[in-house]
């Protein structure tokens, strides 16, 4: 039903924004009446698990320390951060029953802007594990829509370069707070899926009000230890072109009121990865792919200040992220990366940008609790979008931790 | 003649080799007491969750320095300690499976897996009790 509704959103003509949004997805309310029946069966089955076990809680602190030198147009910037530290709980409740949090510590801004430290939650979730193929979980979680956002979440000793992608910032709806249903290690290929739904974008840390919620879906297989392929698609509504901690764009990529361009208009937001990580003998690569659709929601109405948004259509963007590493002596491995955005002119969310970021580097694991990465870094792009091309190099170096 | 002995020979020395790596099972209520190789690695890997008990697997290791965990890494991961030890923390981080138990030493995992349904270790130094032992199809 989402795959024939889809291609309905993307042409309606000005439009005010109503008081109250209607649901993105209209047979919703038929899907939380059966999710609603599903976690109904799991709580009835949770005082029965609850008597068997004792909880096994497990604590550990992530966290990171960067050192920067770049080059942009010409100036030179050196400093010395203090990264995200995230205080990760792992707890097993009871034989079906499992609790997960990461309470992070971390800078306001990335880079120059970062001026002072806030703290967030940035998953507490609650697992009820029916059978292989199938777990319920409800809470605030990471959306499993790439490879790179469903594993490292932020957890700097797994990342396989300093950076995330730039799909982070931009077009990647980092959390989510609601339901999601899981199933893994599922026949020979190990095919798993998650289905969740839960607050959107333009919902608040905290909570939501209104009917409408986003829908991630992704499914992923398997074949081999250490080799996972996987598929997402992600459906939400922006309202009135504004997004909340949820989304996680970074401040200079999206519209924000004041600027030129902003329309304070509803967005329908649709976003497909792919992704392939695969680690075999002395090779470790991760490719994470995406497609972005935005264009103007069914839910606008008629207002001379939309006049001529609806003739732009729905944009087609895409990113590209490419990272190899190849082993050298034991526990070390030099690495290459690649970065690609590519934000067409007409879309009313994101600023439109072609940017290019690729870069060397070499990493050291002293333990498998710290490591070390060296990277440079070259930062470019196209002249003639909204964000102007970018002219920089950086050298970075970055000591990540796990202490438990 | 003799190179069929070799081959003879060289096949008998693999699968010795591999089943001095694999070590000797233990389980309590997994539903069965017989699995295929494959369903082991599986779960030593972090990819099985429910037993055929209805028993929710709990995976039992020695401590990461230990002679017992470096063949445990290389038989599941085709890895040393270091990696292994990686593995583990990142699928808990990742929320996709429930940490293993850590105990100092075999005789302690005999004991934990005895006391606790749905519990797996594998042994490699101790004897197997008779009424924990999972046989390798």
């Amino acid at each position: 039903m989402i795959f024939i509704i889809a291609p309905l959103w993307t042409a309606r003509i000005n439009r005010k924004i109503p008081t109250r949004m209607p649901p993105y997805f209209y047979g919703m309310h038929l899907t939380a009446l059966r999710a609603a029946l599903l976690i109904g069966i799991g709580i009835s089955a949770i005082p029965r698990a609850l008597q068997a076990q004792e909880p096994n809680t497990q604590v550990q602190m992530f966290g990171h320390v960067t050192a920067n030198i770049e080059q942009e147009n010409g100036e030179s910037y050196s400093d010395f951060s203090l990264g995200e530290h995230d205080f990760f709980v792992q707890s097993k409740i009871s034989p079906r029953i499992s609790f997960l949090s990461e309470t992070v510590v971390g800078p306001i801004n990335a880079g120059h802007g970062a001026s002072d430290y806030k703290v967030s939650i940035e998953r507490a979730r609650l697992k009820y594990q029916y059978r292989e193929w199938l777990s319920i979980i409800v809470g605030k979680m990471h959306t499993p829509v790439n490879y790179w956002n469903d594993v490292y979440h932020h957890g700097r000793l797994f990342f396989p370069t300093i950076d995330r992608p730039r799909s982070f910032g931009t077009v990647v709806p980092i959390h989510t707070l609601g339901m999601r249903l899981q199933g893994q290690n599922i026949g020979a290929l190990n095919f798993g899926y998650d289905l969740v739904l839960g607050n959107g974008m333009s919902s608040n840390d905290v909570t939501d009000g209104t009917m409408q919620k986003s829908l991630t879906a992704a499914v992923h297989i398997k074949p081999e230890a250490q080799t996972r392929i996987g598929f997402s698609a992600y459906f939400d509504r922006v309202a009135n072109n504004n997004v909340g901690t949820h989304a996680g764009h970074g401040h200079i990529w999206h519209y924000h009121e004041g600027d030129d361009g902003f329309h304070a208009v509803d967005l329908d937001f649709q976003l497909y990865c792919f992704s392939l990580y695969r680690k075999k003998g002395k090779w470790e690569t991760l490719m994470e792919a995406s497609l972005n659709r935005t264009g103007l929601s069914e839910s606008n109405v008629l207002d001379s200040l939309t006049v001529g948004l609806d003739t732009l259509g729905t944009s087609n963007n895409t990113t590209f992220y490419w990272y190899a590493g190849h082993k050298v002596g034991k526990r070390s491995m030099i690495l290459g990366l690649v970065d690609l955005t590519h934000f067409e002119e007409i879309d009313l969310h994101i600023k439109s940008n072609q940017m290019l970021k690729f870069g060397v580097g070499y990493a050291h694991e002293f333990s498998p609790l710290v490591n070390v990465r060296v990277q440079m870094e070259r930062y470019t792009g196209r002249e003639g979008f909204t964000i102007p091309k970018q002219d920089k190099w950086e050298l970075k170096f970055q000591v990540a931790y796990c202490i438990f | 003649m003799a190179m069929r002995m070799q081959l003879f020979l060289l096949a008998l020395l693999s699968s010795g080799s591999a089943w001095s790596q694999m070590g000797t099972p233990i389980g309590n209520d997994l539903g069965k007491t017989q699995f295929p190789e494959k369903k082991l690695k599986e779960a030593f890997l972090g990819n099985r969750a429910i037993w055929n008990s209805g028993q929710s697997v709990v995976i039992v290791l020695t401590n990461t320095q230990s002679a017992s965990f470096e063949k445990t890494a290389a038989w599941a991961l085709n890895a040393d300690a270091f990696d292994y030890q990686k593995h583990w923390l990142s699928i808990v981080f990742q929320g996709r499976a429930d940490a293993p138990v850590f105990v100092k030493d075999e005789k302690e995992m005999i004991s934990y897996v005895r006391e606790h349904p749905g519990a797996i270790g594998i042994l490699h130094q101790e004897t197997a009790p008779d009424d924990l032992v999972i046989r390798v199809e």
